[in-house]
């Protein structure tokens, strides 16, 4: 299982990189769409995150999860995170 | 209490049953708009058949999503976009019209009674080992390959290609799910050029020696058209029609059949009733509607209920809840197959509305009429297995037992 503190690092490396925000401005109840994530990025970011970490995660994690934190706490639920 | 604007129909709590979190929202706010899901979300049955009946509501375009995600990735799933291209509820005018008439007249080749015959002798054929063997999964042995025998028969193709060609498909729909992964775009991009290099053979030959096939039709009127699809997107047309024929069909089989055994005392009067068979397969598609939702995108500016909705808004359509709206069924969550109401939102409305709608209504009908020939089966299963996605309703497997 992935450590919660390096998925969350991650994502929000991958947000600064793709997105044109600040780390600074990027908060664990910071909704994704309010970021400019669209549907698009949310495909390619869990394909991204899938390849970084060598396992297999849904897009629709990104999807039915609005923020940081409610995603981290749905990959716990589903036993992603430990 | 709920948070509209946190709802999200991709949850997976609404994964098994739906449609008491549906009945709560409609009652709270029949029309509402989601930050969640970024979309205007309608649950009663008058504003969802306004919706679709509305012209001005333009359908999304999937191929543009899955090729935005492939440019950002660097890919280029040919077979995958391709496909797309020929997904009729995908298009939007002027491309919907002549795609839409060409696949029309591919479904009208054969007479209602010559289809008709078709689906009972191969439901016939395919219900034997439920008396032989004593028991059978009536999905994987029944419902599920039942209506791609049905397509192969109205496409001219062999039993086993049809079959063959429906296992090779039969991951590709995941893809109108969203939230699938990059993952199953890829599988489906694969499966697809399996199966288009298949059709393609099959169109070469139907070019040089036309049998009396529907997929002679096909070529025959794209091949007189103006302008004609070159063979790549013919091959990528047939294999939609397939995929429609047969995803959906299976899915509304297996409902109504699980609908109809878990109500022993409808299940006897149906018996040898076509109009109570037909209710059956009805209340089939209204309490268990095998595509949940579909979404819009607003030409522009328009009022839905005193809600203004904004110009490139989306909105779903929530067909599963529509279907279930105390104003238009009473009762609604009731399996009553002899009940009157206005019709289901099942099939879709307007210039979308389902091609294919009284195919999978003969197939079920027929289908459950063959089950119901034989002695009653008891279900070996306390509660459907739902497929985990959101816009599938369809079930893995139905074992009986007689």
């Amino acid at each position: 299982m992935l450590k919660a503190d390096a998925v969350r690092a991650w994502i929000i490396g991958f947000l600064v990189s793709l997105l044109d925000v600040s780390e600074s401005e990027i908060k664990g109840d910071t909704r994704f769409h309010v970021m400019g994530l669209n549907s698009v990025d949310a495909v390619v970011m869990a394909g991204a995150m899938e390849e970084h970490f060598d396992v297999e995660i849904e897009a629709t994690l990104f999807l039915r999860n609005s923020t940081i934190d409610s995603l981290l706490a749905d990959m716990q639920a589903n036993g992603i995170v430990e | 209490m709920l948070d509209l604007g946190a709802f999200n129909s991709l949850a997976a709590d609404l994964r098994e049953d739906p449609y008491p979190v549906y009945a709560a929202l409609r009652e709270r706010a029949p029309v509402f708009w989601t930050d969640a899901e970024q979309a205007w979300v309608l649950l009663r049955h008058r504003e969802v058949s306004e919706a679709f009946a509305n012209s001005s509501h333009l359908t999304l375009d999937l191929g543009q999503f899955v090729g935005d995600v492939a440019r950002a990735l660097g890919e280029d799933p040919v077979e995958l976009l391709r496909l797309l291209e020929m997904v009729l509820f995908f298009r939007n005018p002027p491309s919907h019209g002549p795609l839409r008439s060409l696949v029309a007249r591919l479904l009208a080749f054969r007479s209602q009674a010559s289809c008709a015959a078709a689906v009972e002798a191969i439901a016939e054929r395919l219900i034997g080992s439920l008396a032989r063997d004593g028991g059978m999964d009536l999905m994987t042995d029944y419902a599920d390959p039942l209506p791609p025998l049905f397509m192969g028969w109205l496409f001219g193709l062999a039993d086993e290609d049809a079959l063959w060609l429906a296992r090779t498909l039969a991951g590709v729909p995941v893809i109108l799910n969203r939230g699938c992964s990059i993952r199953d775009y890829r599988a489906a991009n694969r499966s697809l050029g399996t199966a288009h290099a298949f059709l393609r053979q099959r169109i070469a030959e139907r070019r040089r020696t036309p049998p009396d096939d529907g997929l002679s039709l096909l070529v025959s009127l794209n091949d007189a058209a103006e302008p004609a699809l070159d063979d790549e997107r013919l091959a990528a047309l047939a294999s939609f029609v397939f995929m429609a024929g047969f995803e959906t069909t299976s899915a509304l089989i297996g409902n109504s059949l699980w609908l109809l055994l878990s109500h022993p005392d409808i299940y006897d009067r149906a018996t040898g009733n076509p109009d109570l068979i037909a209710g059956a397969v009805n209340e089939g598609l209204r309490l268990e509607p095998p595509i949940q939702q579909v979404r819009r995108r607003a030409n522009d500016d328009h009022l839905i209920a005193g809600c203004r909705i904004k110009a490139d808004q989306q909105i779903i359509l929530m067909i599963a809840a529509a279907n279930r709206d105390p104003d238009a069924y009473q009762n609604p969550d009731r399996f009553l197959p002899d009940r009157v109401g206005p019709p289901v939102q099942s099939f879709g409305g307007g210039m979308h509305n389902c091609l294919g709608g009284w195919i999978a209504r003969l197939e079920a009908g027929i289908a459950t009429a063959a089950v119901l020939k034989g002695p009653r089966p008891r279900v070996e299963l306390p509660k459907p297995v739902w497929r985990p996605h959101h816009n599938q309703r369809r079930m893995r497997n139905l074992p009986v037992q007689i």
